[in-house]
């Protein structure tokens, strides 16, 4: 399978290609008030308001760097049982994407209460590449506010 | 006497404090010392393996590193407006067409026609040919193929000459086309490249044109307040065929 290859911080880190449904170049963003730090607000694209999150502030607690190499990954997320919906990720060094198993990814036993997300470590020639389960990225209470399509047909 | 591969090789990687985007990268371009462009004595020793820095996975992690600086205001600016506008007119533009210039007009041939772009070479003039626009034929990839004079056929006034400034790199360039196993290598002036464009901008030709060039211009299409002629290849093929080949 092919893998999206991003930093955050130090880090590396990998998600699924087949979920990306673009890279963009990182761009401003609305924010949106009372909204946690890492929702970095909404993006504008093509005339349709898509919600974005630093993935830096996610796990680093500090925003991504605003470089070249930062770029917005737009993925379709799964949520609830109606679907999918586009969600942004602003991650660090977005610039590969290379050929991988799903298998290389090992478990490491460790559970992360907070970050369900973070899923098997990788072992490649450069070091270690940790798997992000895209569909655990929100926290449910973020995910119901951001995607609350029945509010919006109402 | 053995290399620091390390040290060579290694792009230290932004050490920034929280919320400092002002530091650049900094990268170390051993290519350009110990490598293929390099002139010292120590080779790099990767270069048994890879034989060319390009193929180095050294080098091409620098070059992914230059992207690890500040975007410009204006870069994160334009895209933004970029991302936020429409896709839709862009899928509206169905037709292609690849667009040059000869002389002071602005010409264009449909893009299934252009076989290729071929830097500007010696055109060997053919003896005992007096068609007016034949000027001979050119070495397109070691084949030799008939070169013609486009603006000739079309009446069009070659106007000023080449810029020779120093440094100035001059846009004429050799279009190879291709219709029916036929190939012909006309020079241009300059290559715009090709464009998209909506069937229904098309204008006509207005009377005032030209005869001969108005007798191969199928259409006329505005482009950025550039007048261009959209050429009518089956009849350019035809006269050149019929006249000279």
């Amino acid at each position: 399978m092919l893998l999206l290859h991003f930093e955050i911080g130090e880090g590396k880190y990998a998600l699924p290609a087949e979920r990306v449904l673009k890279v963009l170049p990182y761009i401003k963003l609305k924010k949106i008030p009372k909204t946690p730090e890492f929702v970095a607000g909404f993006m504008n694209y093509r005339g349709r308001l898509i919600p974005v999150i630093d993935l830096c502030s996610l796990i680093l607690d500090r925003p991504c760097n605003p470089f070249l190499s930062t770029r917005i990954i737009l993925i379709d997320y799964p949520f609830g049982k109606e679907g999918t919906a586009p969600l942004g990720l602003i991650a660090e060094c977005v610039t590969e994407a290379v050929h991988g198993n799903e298998s290389d990814f090992v478990f490491s036993g460790l559970k992360h209460q907070d970050s369900p997300f973070l899923g098997g470590v990788a072992l490649d020639e450069e070091g270690m590449v940790q798997f992000i389960e895209t569909n655990l990225l929100l926290p449910g209470q973020v995910r119901d506010m951001l995607f609350n399509y029945e509010n919006m047909r109402a | 006497m053995g290399i620091n591969l390390v040290r060579c090789t290694g792009i230290q990687r932004r050490s920034s404090p929280r919320g400092s985007i002002m530091n650049q990268v900094h990268i170390e371009d051993c290519w350009n010392h110990i490598g293929v462009w390099g002139s010292r004595r120590d080779r790099c020793p990767r270069l048994k393996d890879v034989i060319h820095c390009r193929n180095c996975d050294v080098y091409s992690q620098a070059g992914r590193r230059l992207l690890d600086r500040p975007s410009p205001a204006e870069y994160m600016e334009e895209w933004t407006r970029i991302l936020a506008s429409s896709i839709e007119d862009q899928r509206d533009k169905t037709c292609s067409a690849f667009v040059f210039r000869i002389g002071e007009e602005w010409l264009a041939l449909g893009v299934d026609l252009i076989r290729e772009v071929a830097e500007m070479d010696v055109v060997h003039s053919l003896p005992h040919h007096d068609d007016y626009f034949i000027k001979g034929v050119v070495n397109i990839r070691g084949k030799l193929e008939t070169c013609i004079s486009l603006g000739d056929v079309l009446g069009i006034n070659k106007g000023k000459q080449k810029d020779k400034r120093a440094g100035f790199i001059s846009p004429e360039r050799l279009v190879v086309i291709e219709r029916d196993g036929i190939c012909l290598v006309f020079p241009v002036s300059e290559i715009m490249g090709i464009i998209r464009y909506q069937p229904q901008a098309l204008e006509d030709v207005p009377v005032t044109v030209a005869k001969s060039k108005a007798a191969y211009t199928r259409n006329m299409l505005n482009m950025d307040g550039k007048e261009i002629g959209l050429l009518d290849e089956e009849r350019l093929f035809d006269f050149i065929i019929r006249s000279a080949l």
